[in-house]
Order: C-alpha cells, then sequence, then structure tokens
C-alpha cells in the first residue's frame, strides 16, 4: 500500500520460500483461531438451543425475535454516532502530535511527550473509568454525559491512533519538505500534497483502530455513560438479568458481522484498490 | 527570491501539540495523578475523608493481589510473544512475500472484521467447543488420540491462553505490517545484490527498520490484554484470575483506595515497561536508520 | 428470547415477518426523529435491574395509560450506589427497581422517600410478611420499598446423575467427594458465601447470621472452601445467565447453585433438570421498588401508579409463568389468569408456584445482604479464596 514505486526486479529477497510458506502457514493458524469461534457463532444464531453449545434444530427464530424486539437499535446509533465523532477527533490529533513528535530534534522530548500519551494505558479500563468520574464528578462537579463518554473513549483510542501515525511518520524524511519549499509551495500546500499522502496510511489505520475500539468500549463506558446508553453497555446491562440473551449475543452479532464485512470490503477497495492496477 | 522570507520547513510548528499536551494534562493526567491521592484516602458517600493512610497498599499485599498483578503480567507476556512468532513472519509475507493486491486487502478485511464484534460473543462460543463433551474432545476420542475427555481444554491457564491468541493477533500484524511495508523493495533487492543471506537481511534490514511497528505491536497487544476481563473471565472459569477481575470486584463495593492503590502499582510496574520499550526502540531506530541510506521517491 | 406458548400464538410467522421488516425500515428512519416527538403520553421513566423487565411493555402501557421507558441497570450495588449518590439519578427518574437491602444506607441518606402506603390501591391485598421484609424496610423499620419480584435460590442438578432424595444438602455443592469437578458456583461472595455458611451452621458451626457474618465467620468459611477448592470439587464459576445455563446444560457439571429459571429453561429444552429443596435453607432474595426524594408531585403520582401495576395480577402471572418468580400478590395473579384465559398449564404453573414459594418460605434462610457491615473482609476474603 505504499505509494512508492515499485520496481521489478529479479532474486526478490521476499520470494525466499522459507518466509513465504512459514509465514503463510502461522497466519492461517491464528486466522483459525479467530475465525472458528466466528464460524460456531453464525451456526449457534441458527440452532434453536443455542446454549447447548451443539449445532442443530435449526431456525431463523431469534432473527425475527430481533426485529421484534427493537431496544438494541437506539444504543447502536449511539455507539456508531461515538465512534465515529472519537475516530475523527482521533485522526486529527494524532496527525498534528504525531508529525512534530516525530520531528523534534530533542528525543527526550519525544519521548516524554510519547511517554505521557501512553500512560493511561497501562492503567486497566475500569480504574481509568472510576479516576475520571472521580475527577469530572466528584471533584468538578461536573453530570456525566455523552460528553464524558467521548472522553473517555478519546483517551483510550488516541494513543493506539497516535501510535499509527508514528509508525509512518518516524520514516517520513522532512528534507522532502525542504524540497517543496524550496519550490515555493506554502506551509499547507507543503503537508496536504507531499506529507500528508505519505502519512495517509497511518492516519487511516489509526482512525480505524479508534473506531474499533470506541465502539466496543465498555469498561470505562460503565462509569461515565450518565443517561447515554452504549452498545456494549446495553448488552452488558442484559446480560444482568435472571434471563437468556442469546439474541443479543448470536444474532446481532452476526448482524453485525455481515454489517461490517460489507462496509470493510467497500472501505478497503476505496482506499487502496486504486494501487491493484 | 521570496525563499527567504519563507519559515524553514523543517522548524516544527509546534502551537497544536502544546494546547494538545494542556488539554490532556487537564482531562487524563490530571485524573490519573488523582489515583494516586485516592489510594491513600478513603471514601464515604463520594466524599473523600482527609485522613491519610497506607493500608490500601498493605490490602494490596495481604489479600494476594499482588500475585494476581504478577499472573497477569505473566500471562500478557506470555501471549505477546506468542503473537511476536505468529504476526512478524505473517506480516513480512503479507507485505513482502505476495504480490497479489487482492489478497492483501482481503486477510487485511478478515483481521479487521473481528473487532466489530462483541469479544464476549466471540469468547463464549469457545465453552462450547473445548467442553468436556464438545467436538474437540469428542474428535480427540473418536480418533482414539486419548481415552476420557480432557478436563483441561476449558477452564485453565491453557484456555485463557488460546482465547487471548485470537483476539490479539491483528493488533501485533497492523503496526509491525505498516512499518515493513515502507520498506523499499529496491533495498532489499540491494541487500541480496550484496551477497547477504535471508537471514542477514532479516536481522540487519527488515528488524530494524519495522522496529517502530514491533513497538507499537507490542504497546498495542500487551497493554489492553492486562486489562482484558473477557476472556480470563469466561474461559478461566473462576480458576485463573487476573487483574481486571480483581479490580472490578473492589470497585463492586466502592473500595476505591484499595483499586487505585492496585493501579498505582500496576502503573509504576508498566510506566517502566513502556519507557524502557520507547527508548531501547528510539535508540535502535536512530542508530540503525541513519546507518542507511535515506529512502526517496 | 423467551419463547412461550403465549407468545407463538400470539404471533403467526407472518405478522412476525412484517413486524421485523417494518422494524428494520423503522430503524433507517428512526435517527431522524427525537425519541421524544412519539412521547404524546405521559411518560414514567425507570432505572431498574433487567431481572424485573419484561420484553414488551405494550400491556402496562395499555393498563396504566403511562409510556414506559425503562432503563436497566446492573444487579451490581456498587454501581447503583454510585447512579443515586453521586449521579444523582432521582433528577432523571421516577422510580427506582433494585434488589432489596440498599435501602439500609440510600434510605437514611435521604436518597429514597418513604412510600405512602396509603397511595397504593394495591398495598393492602399484599401479605404482611412480603411487605415487612428486611430488604424493602430501613434498619429502623421505615417503609421505602414495594416488593416487585422475589425467590428463594438453592440450587440446580441433573436427576440422570444425582439420585440423593430431596430435600437435598448444600453439601451436595459444596463438599461431594462423588462430584469433584462436577460443581459450578457462583462467581460472588453474595450468594456463595452465605450458602457455604448455611451448610457449615449444618454441620454444627457457630454462624449467627450467614448474611452479615463476622471477619472470623468469613474467615472459616474461606477456608473451608479453599480447601474444597484444593480438592477439586469446582469445575467453574458463573457470572451470567448463559453461562450457568450452558454449564449445567451440556453436562460440563452435574450440579450448580444457581437462579431457578435457569433449571425451568433447561427442562424446557427437554433436560433432567431439577431445582432442589435445600434443607438447610434458602438465599432468599427480593427486589424491591424505590421511590427517589427528588420526585414530587406529577411525579410521584406516576411512580405510584406503576407500582400498584407491578402490584397487580398480570405482571405476577407474567413473572411466575416466565421465570417461577414469586410475586408481592400471587393471588391477583391467579385471578388475573383465569379472568384473561391463560391456558390450563399456565395456570397450573402459577398455582405450583404459590404452593412452592409457601413451603420454601416456611424453611430456615436469610436474605441477601449486598451491604453487610464487614463488606471489605468479606470482599477481600473472596479474592482470597478465589485466588486459592
Amino acid at each position: 500500500m505504499s505509494n512508492l514505486p515499485t520496481k521489478v526486479y529479479t532474486a526478490t529477497w521476499s520470494e525466499h520460500p522459507v518466509w513465504k510458506n512459514l509465514g503463510l502457514s502461522l497466519g492461517i493458524v491464528a486466522l483459525l483461531l479467530i475465525y472458528i469461534p466466528i464460524f460456531w457463532l453464525v451456526l449457534m444464531s441458527f440452532t434453536g438451543d443455542p446454549l447447548s453449545g451443539f449445532p442443530g434444530n435449526f431456525t431463523t427464530k431469534w432473527y425475527f425475535s430481533l426485529g421484534e424486539h427493537r431496544n438494541w437499535l437506539q444504543p447502536l446509533f449511539v455507539s456508531l454516532a461515538i465512534a465515529s465523532g472519537v475516530s475523527l477527533v482521533s485522526m486529527v490529533c494524532a496527525t498534528i502530535v504525531g508529525r512534530t513528535v516525530s520531528r523534534l530534534r530533542r528525543k527526550a522530548m519525544a519521548v516524554t511527550v510519547l511517554a505521557v500519551t501512553l500512560l493511561p494505558l497501562a492503567i486497566p479500563g475500569v480504574i481509568i473509568g472510576t479516576a475520571l468520574f472521580l475527577y469530572f464528578r466528584v471533584l468538578l462537579g461536573f453530570k456525566m454525559g455523552v460528553w464524558s463518554l467521548c472522553i473517555g473513549h478519546f483517551v483510550w483510542a488516541f494513543p493506539f491512533a497516535l501510535l499509527a501515525v508514528l509508525v509512518v511518520a518516524l520514516r517520513f524524511d522532512p528534507r522532502l519538505l525542504d524540497s517543496a519549499a524550496d519550490l515555493g509551495a506554502g506551509p499547507f500546500e507543503r503537508f496536504w500534497t507531499i506529507e500528508f499522502p505519505l502519512l495517509k496510511d497511518g492516519v487511516i489505520a489509526g482512525g480505524l483502530f479508534a473506531f474499533l475500539l470506541s465502539f466496543n468500549e465498555i469498561a470505562r463506558s460503565i462509569y461515565l455513560k450518565g443517561r447515554t446508553e452504549t452498545l456494549p453497555v446495553y448488552i452488558w446491562q442484559q446480560a444482568a438479568s435472571h434471563s437468556s440473551h442469546v439474541v443479543l449475543i448470536y444474532s446481532l452479532n452476526v448482524l453485525i458481522l455481515i454489517a461490517s464485512t460489507l462496509l470493510v470490503g467497500f472501505a478497503f477497495r476505496l482506499l487502496f484498490g486504486k494501487n491493484t492496477q | 527570491m521570496g525563499l527567504s522570507t519563507l519559515q524553514p520547513p523543517t522548524k516544527i510548528n509546534l502551537k497544536g501539540i502544546v494546547i494538545f499536551l494542556l488539554s490532556w494534562s487537564f482531562f487524563v493526567l490530571i485524573p490519573i495523578a488523582g489515583l494516586l491521592l485516592w489510594s491513600f484516602l478513603t471514601m464515604e458517600n463520594f466524599r473523600p475523608v482527609w485522613d491519610l493512610s497506607l493500608q490500601a497498599y498493605r490490602e494490596v499485599f495481604a489479600s494476594g493481589r499482588w500475585e494476581v498483578t504478577a499472573r497477569t503480567l505473566g500471562i500478557a507476556s506470555l501471549v505477546t510473544l506468542l503473537e511476536i512468532v505468529l504476526a512478524l513472519p505473517f506480516a513480512l509475507w503479507l507485505s513482502k512475500g505476495t504480490k497479489n493486491m487482492g489478497l492483501k486487502i482481503t486477510v487485511l478485511a478478515a483481521l479487521t472484521i473481528p473487532f466489530f464484534l462483541s469479544l464476549s460473543a466471540r469468547t463464549i462460543v469457545w465453552r462450547a467447543l473445548l467442553g468436556l463433551h464438545g467436538p474437540v474432545n469428542y474428535a480427540l476420542m473418536a480418533t482414539g488420540v486419548i481415552d476420557g475427555p480432557l478436563d483441561w481444554l476449558l477452564f485453565s491457564q491453557f484456555s485463557v491462553i488460546l482465547g487471548l491468541i485470537g483476539p490479539y493477533f491483528p493488533t501485533m500484524v497492523f503496526p509491525l505490517y505498516l512499518s515493513i511495508n515502507l520498506i523499499d523493495d529496491e533495498m532489499l533487492a540491494a541487500s541480496t545484490d550484496l551477497g547477504a543471506t535471508p537471514g542477514f537481511t532479516f536481522w540487519h534490514v527488515i528488524l530494524p527498520l519495522a522496529f517502530p511497528g514491533l513497538g507499537a505491536g507490542i504497546i498495542f497487544t500487551f497493554v489492553p490484554m492486562i486489562g482484558d476481563s473477557v476472556v480470563p473471565t469466561l474461559l478461566g472459569g473462576g480458576h485463573v484470575i487476573l487483574l481486571s477481575a480483581s479490580v472490578e470486584s473492589l470497585l463492586r463495593i466502592l473500595n476505591y483506595s484499595v483499586a487505585a492503590a492496585l493501579s498505582v502499582v500496576m502503573l509504576s510496574i508498566m510506566v517502566g515497561v513502556i519507557l524502557v520499550v520507547s527508548l531501547v526502540s528510539t535508540k535502535i531506530i536512530t542508530s540503525k536508520s541513519s546507518a542507511l541510506p535515506e529512502v526517496t521517491p | 428470547m423467551k419463547t412461550n406458548e403465549t407468545c407463538k400464538k400470539l404471533y403467526s410467522r407472518r405478522t412476525v415477518l412484517k413486524t421485523g421488516v417494518a422494524a428494520l425500515a423503522a430503524t433507517a428512519i428512526a435517527p431522524c426523529f427525537p425519541a421524544k416527538a412519539f412521547a404524546s403520553k405521559e411518560t414514567v421513566r425507570i432505572m431498574g435491574v433487567s431481572t424485573c423487565a419484561i420484553q414488551d411493555w405494550s400491556s402496562f402501557e395499555k393498563d396504566t395509560g403511562l409510556k414506559m421507558e425503562f432503563k436497566g441497570i446492573n444487579s451490581d450495588p456498587g454501581l447503583y450506589v454510585q447512579e443515586v449518590v453521586a449521579n444523582e439519578a432521582g433528577e432523571d427518574y421516577d422510580l427506582f427497581i433494585f434488589d432489596g437491602g440498599i435501602e439500609d444506607r440510600l434510605g437514611a441518606s435521604g436518597h429514597f422517600s418513604k412510600i405512602d402506603t396509603s397511595a397504593l390501591k394495591m398495598w393492602n391485598e399484599v401479605s404482611d410478611d412480603v411487605k415487612s421484609s428486611p430488604l424493602l424496610q430501613g434498619a429502623d423499620g421505615t417503609q421505602y420499598g414495594a416488593p416487585i419480584v422475589f425467590n428463594a435460590d438453592s440450587f440446580g442438578y441433573n436427576t440422570d446423575l444425582v439420585k440423593d432424595a430431596e430435600p437435598l444438602s448444600w453439601g451436595t455443592v459444596f463438599e461431594n467427594e462423588a462430584f469433584l469437578g462436577k460443581v459450578a458456583i457462583e462467581d460472588t461472595w453474595l450468594t456463595t458465601l452465605p450458602n457455604a455458611a448455611l451448610y457449615l451452621i449444618g454441620k454444627g458451626k457457630k454462624i449467627t447470621d450467614p448474611a452479615n457474618m463476622t471477619p472470623e465467620e468469613v474467615k472459616m468459611v474461606v477456608d473451608f472452601l479453599i480447601e474444597r477448592k484444593k480438592a477439586g470439587q469446582f469445575r467453574a464459576f458463573w457470572h451470567s445467565y448463559e453461562e450457568s445455563v450452558d454449564l449445567l446444560g451440556n453436562g460440563e457439571v452435574a450440579i450448580e447453585q444457581c437462579w431457578e429459571p435457569v433449571t425451568k429453561q433447561l427442562q424446557r429444552e427437554g433436560k433432567n433438570i431439577r431445582y432442589a429443596s435445600a434443607r438447610e435453607g434458602y438465599s432468599k432474595w427480593m427486589i424491591g421498588a424505590y421511590v427517589p426524594s427528588q420526585a414530587k408531585g406529577e411525579r410521584l403520582a406516576r411512580a405510584y401508579k406503576t407500582i400498584d401495576w407491578f402490584l397487580g395480577g398480570r405482571y405476577g402471572a407474567l413473572m411466575a409463568v416466565q421465570q417461577g418468580y414469586a410475586t408481592a400478590n400471587p393471588l391477583a395473579s391467579l385471578k388475573f389468569a383465569s379472568e384473561n384465559g391463560m391456558s390450563k398449564e399456565e395456570i397450573k404453573a402459577i398455582e405450583f408456584n404459590i404452593q412452592k414459594v409457601k413451603e420454601k418460605m416456611a424453611l430456615p434462610m436469610y436474605w441477601q445482604n449486598s451491604s453487610p457491615k464487614h463488606i471489605k473482609v468479606i470482599e477481600s476474603e473472596w479474592q482470597r479464596f478465589k485466588q486459592a
């Protein structure tokens, strides 16, 4: 996906069979570990008694029941909205911070910035949630709401987005910008036509990560939600009832699976597809 | 020539980052510093009682929560190591081993999609698969490998580790892929032309250049795993207690001080780890990459 | 989720299909309209544990003329206290429904109002021993709560494997050499420690109140449990309904300390599972409705109207049939069932439920207590057990 031109060359190092076979087979093992449970999940969503653990007695009743009881819809939209917002803000901030950090002359300063950004990752989510809650609510007296949820998610997602940008930005040669300036390009033009296209992969990867982390966030949300209800919070609360919520576990996740496959397939084709030719 | 009036582009504009750091301090760093304070206090009806004590820290060690912290770090390190072993060759293959863009996109999509699904849903199905009467035991018995069902397949360290590998594999692959993908093919070709063996190229060209990716991958994988409560809860069956379950139990009874003390202990360890990782990787990047020719398109 | 007989009758396949399609269509446009645009009726806002919720509130809305906005909450006392005290949930909600026991604390701190029993039409029909449960009254006897749902819990077992005669001892769960590694328990000190204490009391140990143990008593119980854990007694600790159903249902364990609906669901699936009558006694819980002190005037009137509905026959019948749980006024449930043409089996289930509850309540038991005096010690000891 690099935009660097690829020359045809012979006897590529990477064509060495060892890497091909080893890399591929290890990847297949890992992908199986991911997809066997997902396959089973799909199978169970069509099973009459999914909690018995065995497929059989196939039915589509769970999907109908999902359409009948639509309480999960509102939380789903809330989750999507928050995740989009958090993802967007993370991308912008990660680009600003990432390109600056990667160019700081004094390494100690770069490390400091990195350390304070990564700091919250070192604390379990429930504790971050509690710490923010105690700070905003008990100390400062604000009421929890969408805003606190967004802050909690941003604190979680941003470090990941930043790292994704840094992975790319650290390999960026700032002298490119000097040459561009020599050619008379203004600061914004330099950023947009030279720097950003090279950072793009990292920024997009960071934004995607941020979106996904926010979409499935639960530990922090519990403490910061106020009256807002995200999908994971909703499902978590349903799980506490003395009755089954297999519909939410199996069928809803299969629907999300289908939707996200379409979405990701579409987005990836749009983003990277042009490089195929 | 109006060039002299232009700001030299390599001089960085610090305004953005300063604003960011100030807000970050207000919204994140101060609340975290607050943890240190809460760990010395107790709370009555959400009002702090200003009576400093070390009681919470004594509790951390007395109730065995300390062992939980150690066990969590151990398991997370082991799984992170396994992920590196799985993901590094795979990322190499994905970025350099195949030229088929369609395949690449499919694989990257396949690694992204699982993130949309709830981790509990993906994890709870392992229980059926690994259970005493599940298909794995059934297959092993039918083929005569074992006589009776294996009880350690589920509700054991084994099942927790197995369950963690899948969800945390993509987080290791992505940064590695990103960084390896940036390595110019010509450089690898040059290395080969100069007579380097694949092994040599790997150690002396690829690995140093992939280092930011590896560092990011370790943090992406290790750190969220520390806080994961889903996998150990569903697959550990109460026999493999990790940190987040222990913390959640404290918060359930509003014991903020011990929870805060436990986090401070954890934080000190993790800050050490992160500092070492970032210092080492920065050092390696600067030393190795400056030794190599800069690549410009 | 619950595909009981009534549901099946009400919805033919075609209507279900239609609703499904309509639902998806509505999904697409729903976010364009704020929820309030639809709320022409008066709305009652409840924050309550999901256990007491029913899937479809339309019968409630028809009976009372109120619109229901039910916000589910996890039955986690810490979070609940946080919502009520720190987040001042009383300003947003007209009624709280939560596991009883919390009113000792939140009543005394002024977060709940005293129930004005004269404002409740159904109050006098509720039997006195239910109303006077310590889980509804503050430490000083003030009535803070109205009973919604309650039950006395024991454990479920597979009758193909466990052949002992009822009533069974709690030793079946905690000290059972024949079923080592075939037992599951709930992952919480709230029920597991008192249940183990009941067993130890039966063995002659001295414990004054299983639900409010002293540090020494807790230590003794936990030492016993650690010994049993080391002997390999427990296969797993469960945390949610699904987990407890799959453990007992697919034969991972033969005996499980669990909620009664778990065994009901497995029986419906044709499994030979029975909910035990416990010889030493039960773990009794009650979910109560509490009125936030901020609810005044019209909000208060709505809250009382809602409580009255919960005390009535429709809700009781529904709970008895679906969950096997007891409600405040079982006779009203029976009356409702026969007047509204519920099936013979369902009426029988309600009658059986009445009888069962009566028998259980006659036995010794303790009331689950989410805020015991030595809660920090209990939690810490529980962690010691889990790590052992």
